[in-house]
């Protein structure tokens, strides 16, 4: 009988997933097996070669028809693979990066275990990506979670690191305990951890206005652990102590897959779990408009105290706080069409600039050992190629015409202003983008017009340069073509992914 | 005709930044200018190709449209447009830009960076005319942009100079205030429309479907756009600071690029003005108080270029004065005449100063008039050309102007427009006269000029004089246009050419009285003007009047505009930004590092989020 | 039983987590009261699994998993606070602010 059942799971759907568990396993042993003597830094090939496997074997799933195993916990729908290329790509840009290390490291003694906390996380991020069922979702969200508070904290020596890894595990832990807490009442009303049945219970329990209550309380103590995880202020105040405190590699990890993984968490939950509720005459208005302050409380906060800031990483940070904002302003609309291509575009392009941004911090801070942004000296008279990438990631994160970040503001904002009237938002991002010009032209004016420290050259890897050029190229190329994205984008399905398996087949039929 | 190469316009000089950026390291510096030429020259031979074309034999120039990229399904083309209006301003830009070009050769030969000017030079000229011949919003708005940021780059070319450092800062943040207003406008339009097309708007305009208030709206948004580029009242700040950058900059934001942008726009997108009267009446009121405004601080000014930002200031008030009152054919001829004069007196100034060694004080200028005439004569050409006299360009633009003031009835703004008049003629030739007449106040060794700033300064001044004689081209009535440029009815009448001129006469008069009569010794004033002598009595009568009616009230009206400018403007400014800075400040006090404080945060916040929640349940 | 006592514990013991999170100074207790936080919910959920509106064995087998993600946080918690003991030798809460701004 279980043999039964276990063979008419179609496995195959799961080759990412087991590529990357294989790459994990293949580290482990032999990081176990080598000799202490023999170099590790060759690792970061393994970890490569199995991402790089993985997205193969998305890429190759792509044409498939949505399907579900594992008692409709798995899903694969075209949703679940736009998020998987994206996390993939961004963590083989990432790693790449993580490549470029100092000579004699005191922390080359953990490198294994460093890619091997990188891959579970992404593990995590990709079982997130496929999950309908609210276990998986947040078994995939704790080991993305957990392999990240052990990556940031893990440069032991260092006092900030540790620092910076404790806070992430306690405020992670409060926020996962929010989380589960308002969404235990939710099973109590509906009986189910599935949600698209979830979606249906509620629909009838939406009714009545006793319950109500229960369903907005839970889901403002969800919001507490969706916010956490997308750094949504207030729930961001952990943001800018972590990401100084963890090494670049790391810190842009967390801006990208992290974040994007909490985006699509809310996503699935908000839409499909609970619809009912926002759709519903009594609340839908408010939450909305609850949803519209986060926003703006996001881009007040994060441009504004990103004005006072010295390190480069934390200014990053308080950007990465006021970028969330950016990418929420759409969610009040509930159009899940304009949501997705934006949001999607918006995610790739931030994840461009940030993981460029984040690269050129990390290669000038191996250089001159800290973040601040006296870091950043002339650095046009020492490595102007390095120079110039970064003027134009910080433009495009600024949203300044030809760069991809312009057309990813432009097309969030006119999709927000074309799905109805939210004023408010709209003048908010305008307002505190001006704001937002001060910080990042003070990394510019620092690296062009302040004396340079040293006259020597940035020393840089191959493969971090290699990264940089990718994402430049891919920040101007979106930027004066962005329909090579856009138009793919507006071709995925997006709806399948909200809507159950019986549904879609109906609607081929 | 068909022209399908319309985005080869801001190719060239495109090309010239990228090869200047990309080899500035290893090209030689002549070989780079001559680069940067010869972009700008490929596009302005276009120009005059074009210009021949649309304007000389009247011909409808087409031009092609190519898919950019969709937004929720609808597709955005990049588009083109090559109508009268567009076609002088491609010949504006590029002419001033070559000339520019031409003259920094000198100008900036001893600047170690002069590839990095050039290569900005380059790109700036590209986004100019990038932005005139776009027909959708969304493109006009990228190229609008980026002219922002090239002028941010070229006004804080001297970096070092912190004046510089903020002069840049200032023109860039005071100017994206301008740009959220049309952004908001181009937000709004798509919003009602659908689409960025040019002529799709002016079709939903044409048939209802953008009217009424909506349409006030969006065409007072897009004034707010204007009014930061063009530096109308209250965003005029960032104009005469960015005076800190090298003088051709100057020149070339001052006539030709940025600033012209602004009424460019509004002449483009007339249309949306043409259907609100009150949108008409906002931008003919700030247009008329700017120009008086500015005009009135110019008097005071002592600062070659500080003079000279203000008199843009103000005669961009006086375009888009002519804008409100509804012609754009007055207020575009004169932005093309404008362009010519004021390149020329920017190009003069700059060759002053290099003759003076980087001096900028006119109060210690003096003399110069017998020291060079390839200074003096294009000076005194600008200025004739600007105070409006016959028969140079300015006269017959600024004549278009008040008479379309003077068509549409309003006589508060006539005055307003011929008071401008009088005091634009008393600035300049007070300026004129301080620098050029008399002896110098301090000794000087006067630097000969190189033949690059000649050549330039030459042409400039044959453009102000017979500029004026060209008429302005209208648009085909058969042909489907956006703008629709049409002569006014008639000709002005000759009371309002009498009192025109005279009002300049009586500035130029009043200026000369000031600065060259009252300033010579007693006997020199009696050996030349004896017939004086009868009425001396009368004539220091006067002469005090004048000094208390005229130059004393006048510089309380300044002193108190200036202040004005200064603590009430200004003050708003420093408000927001204290206010910003607050928040910042709050935002990162409560981030103490204490982990207990974070969560408690989260805790407060949440409970907020609740309660307002079912809050707004109960009440609603 | 009625629920209702159920939910009160599980509410009060959430609450006394949370107060424990926000006011303990010792680093080690702080990371027990957010135990206690993560086993509310699980106290919730194993209610509801017995007497929510639909019974069913969900909650319990979800129960299950978050005791497992509570332990591997715990360990990794505590396995910091190592850490951060052998740099500074001390685990006051209150003392771990380098970071701020």
């Amino acid at each position: 009988m279980m043999n039964k059942v276990f063979e008419q799971i179609e496995w195959s759907l799961l080759t990412p997933e087991t590529t990357i568990i294989a790459g994990i396993v293949l580290l482990l042993l032999t990081d176990l097996v080598l000799p202490a003597s023999i170099s590790r830094r060759w690792f970061g090939f393994i970890g490569l070669a199995s991402i790089l496997g993985s997205l193969a074997f998305v890429v190759s799933q792509l044409p498939l028809k949505p399907a579900e195993i594992l008692f409709g916990t798995y899903r694969l729908d075209p949703m679940s693979l736009v998020f998987k290329l994206l996390f993939l790509t961004a963590t083989a840009l990432i790693l790449l990066v993580a490549m470029d290390r100092k000579k004699g490291d005191k922390t080359d003694r953990y490198i294994a275990e460093e890619y091997i906390l990188m891959l579970s996380a992404l593990l995590g991020a990709m079982f997130l990506a496929s999950s309908v069922d609210v276990i998986t979702l947040f078994i995939g969200l704790e080991l993305l979670s957990i392999s990240s508070y052990i990556l940031v904290g893990m440069r032991k020596h260092e006092r900030l690191s540790t620092e910076a890894g404790w806070k992430y595990v306690i405020y992670g832990g409060v926020s996962s305990a929010f989380f589960l807490y308002g969404y235990s009442f939710l099973y109590g009303l509906s009986g189910t951890t599935n949600l698209f049945t979830l979606g249906q219970s509620l629909a009838e329990v939406v009714q009545s206005t006793q319950s109500d209550l229960f369903i907005v309380a839970s889901l403002c103590l969800m919001l507490v652990g969706f916010a956490f995880k997308i750094s949504l202020a207030p729930f961001h105040m952990w943001a800018p102590d972590v990401y100084q405190g963890a090494s670049s590699p790391v810190a842009s990890f967390l801006a990208v897959v992290s974040k994007a993984a909490g985006i699509l968490f809310l996503i699935r939950f908000l839409l499909i779990g609970m619809y009912p509720l926002l759709r519903s005459e009594v609340w839908g208005e408010n939450i909305m408009w609850a949803l519209a302050i986060l926003a703006a409380v996001s881009m007040i906060v994060g441009n504004t105290v990103a004005l006072r800031q010295q390190n480069v990483k934390r200014i990053l940070a308080y950007s990465g706080i006021a970028q969330a904002g950016y990418l929420f302003i759409i969610f009040p609309s509930l159009q899940s069409n304009l949501i997705f291509v934006s949001v999607g575009f918006y995610l790739v392009v931030y994840m461009l600039m940030t993981i460029g941004a984040f690269a050129i911090v990390h290669v000038v801070s191996k250089d001159t050992g800290n973040e601040e942004l006296t870091s950043f000296d002339g650095l046009v008279r020492r490595s102007p190629g390095l120079a110039i990438a970064m003027t134009l990631f910080l433009f495009s994160l600024a949203g300044i015409p030809l760069t991809a970040g312009f057309i990813g503001k432009v097309n969030l904002s006119l999709n927000t202003f074309a799905s109805g009237q939210m004023w408010l938002l709209i003048s908010t991002l305008l307002v505190t983008t001006v704001i937002s010009y001060y910080y990042y032209f003070r990394i510019v004016q620092r690296m062009f017009v302040e004396k340079a420290t040293s006259d020597q050259k940035v020393p840089i890897s191959f493969f971090s340069a290699l990264t940089i050029l990718v994402v430049v190229l891919g920040t101007i190329g979106f930027g004066i073509m962005p329909d090579l994205l856009l138009s793919k984008l507006e071709t995925v399905k997006w709806g399948y992914g909200l809507i159950p398996l019986e549904g879609i087949q109906q609607l081929k039929n | 005709m068909m022209f399908t190469w319309a985005w080869v316009l801001p190719l060239f000089p495109l090309i010239a930044f990228v090869l200047l950026i990309a080899l500035r390291d290893v090209i030689e510096k002549r070989l780079a200018v001559a680069l940067s030429l010869i972009g700008i020259g490929v596009s302005f031979g276009f120009a005059v190709y074009l210009a021949w074309i649309g304007v000389f034999q009247q011909s409808v120039i087409q031009t092609a449209k190519y898919q950019w990229f969709s937004i929720g399904g609808k597709p955005l083309y990049l588009d083109f447009m090559l109508e009268p209006l567009n076609i002088v301003m491609v010949f504006l830009v590029s002419l001033v830009s070559l000339l520019v070009q031409i003259y920094s050769m000198g100008y900036m030969k001893d600047d170690a960076r002069i590839i990095t000017f050039y290569a900005y030079l380059s790109l700036f000229t590209s986004s100019m005319l990038g932005l005139v011949i776009s027909a959708n919003l969304l493109q006009i708005y990228f190229f609008w942009e980026l002219v922002g940021l090239c002028s941010f780059l070229l006004v804080g070319f001297w970096y070092f100079k912190p004046e510089a450092k903020e002069a840049a800062k200032k023109a860039f943040i005071v100017t994206r205030i301008g740009d959220i207003g049309l952004l908001i406008a181009i937000f709004m339009i798509f919003q009602k429309v659908g689409s960025f097309d040019l002529r799709v708007i002016q079709d939903a305009v044409g048939s209802g479907v953008l009217t009424g208030g909506a349409l006030t709206t969006v065409a007072i948004l897009i004034f707010v756009g204007a009014v930061g580029k063009s530096g109308q009242f209250p965003l005029h700040t960032w104009l005469p600071d960015a005076m800190e950058g090298p003088t051709p900059v100057s020149a070339l934001i001052h006539a030709a690029t940025m600033v012209a942008a602004g009424v460019y726009l509004v002449g483009n997108l007339f249309f949306l003005f043409a259907g609100s009267e009150v949108a008409l009446t906002t931008v003919a009121y700030i247009g008329g108080f700017t120009a008086l405004f500015a005009a009135t601080i110019a008097v005071t000014q002592n600062d070659i270029k500080r003079v000279l930002a203000y008199s843009t200031v103000s005669q961009l008030g006086f375009m888009m004065l002519g804008m409100g009152v509804g012609s754009v054919y007055a207020s575009s001829f004169h932005l093309l005449t404008h362009g010519f004069f004021k390149a020329l007196l920017f190009l003069a100034a700059g060759a002053v100063i290099v003759a003076l060694h980087h001096e900028q004080d006119i109060r210690k200028m003096g003399g110069l008039w017998k020291h060079s005439k390839w200074l003096s004569i294009p000076f005194l050409i600008g200025c004739l050309s600007i105070a409006g006299i016959p028969p140079f360009s300015g006269f017959f633009s600024k004549d278009e102007i008040l008479y379309a003031i003077q068509l549409s009835g309003k006589k508060d703004l006539l005055v307003i427009a011929l008071l401008t008049t009088f005091f634009t003629a008393f600035y300049m030739f007070r300026l004129f006269y301080l620098v050029f007449a008399k002896k110098s106040r301090e000794k000087h060794e006067v630097h000969s000029i190189p033949w690059s700033m000649k050549v330039s300064l030459a042409v400039l001044a044959v453009c102000s004089i017979v500029g004026g004689f060209f008429s302005f081209p209208t648009t085909n009535l058969s042909a489907e246009t956006i703008t629709h440029i049409t002569k006014l009815p008639g000709h002005a009448p000759l009371w309002l050419n009498g009192s025109a001129v005279g009002a300049s006469l009586l500035g130029i008069l009043l200026a000369t009285f000031l600065y060259v009569w009252r300033q010579g010794s007693a006997e020199g004033l009696a050996k030349r003007l004896s017939w004086l002598y009868q009425v001396s009595y009368r004539k220091y009568w006067i002469d005090e009047l004048y000094q208390v009616v005229f130059v004393s009230s006048l510089k309380v009206v300044a002193w108190f505009l200036n202040g004005f400018d200064r603590f009430v403007v200004g003050g708003i400014v420093r408000f927001v930004g204290w206010g910003t800075m607050s928040i910042g400040r709050l935002g990162s006090m409560m981030q103490n590092g204490q982990n207990q404080t974070y969560v408690l945060v989260s805790l407060i916040a949440f409970l907020i989020l609740f309660v307002s929640l079912v809050f707004g349940r109960l009440i609603g | 039983m009625l629920i209702a006592s159920y939910l009160a514990l599980a509410a009060i013991l959430f609450v006394i987590g949370l107060m424990g999170v926000l006011t303990k100074r010792n680093a080690v207790i702080v990371l027990f009261s957010l135990e206690l936080m993560l086993n509310a919910a699980n106290i919730n959920l194993v209610t509801f699994s017995k007497m929510g509106l639909v019974p069913n064995l969900n909650g319990q087998v979800f129960a299950l998993f978050n005791v497992v993600v509570a332990a591997a946080e715990a360990a990794v918690g505590l396995a910091i606070l190592f850490a951060i003991y052998r740099n500074r030798e001390t685990i006051d809460a209150e003392k771990f602010n380098l970071l701020k701004g």
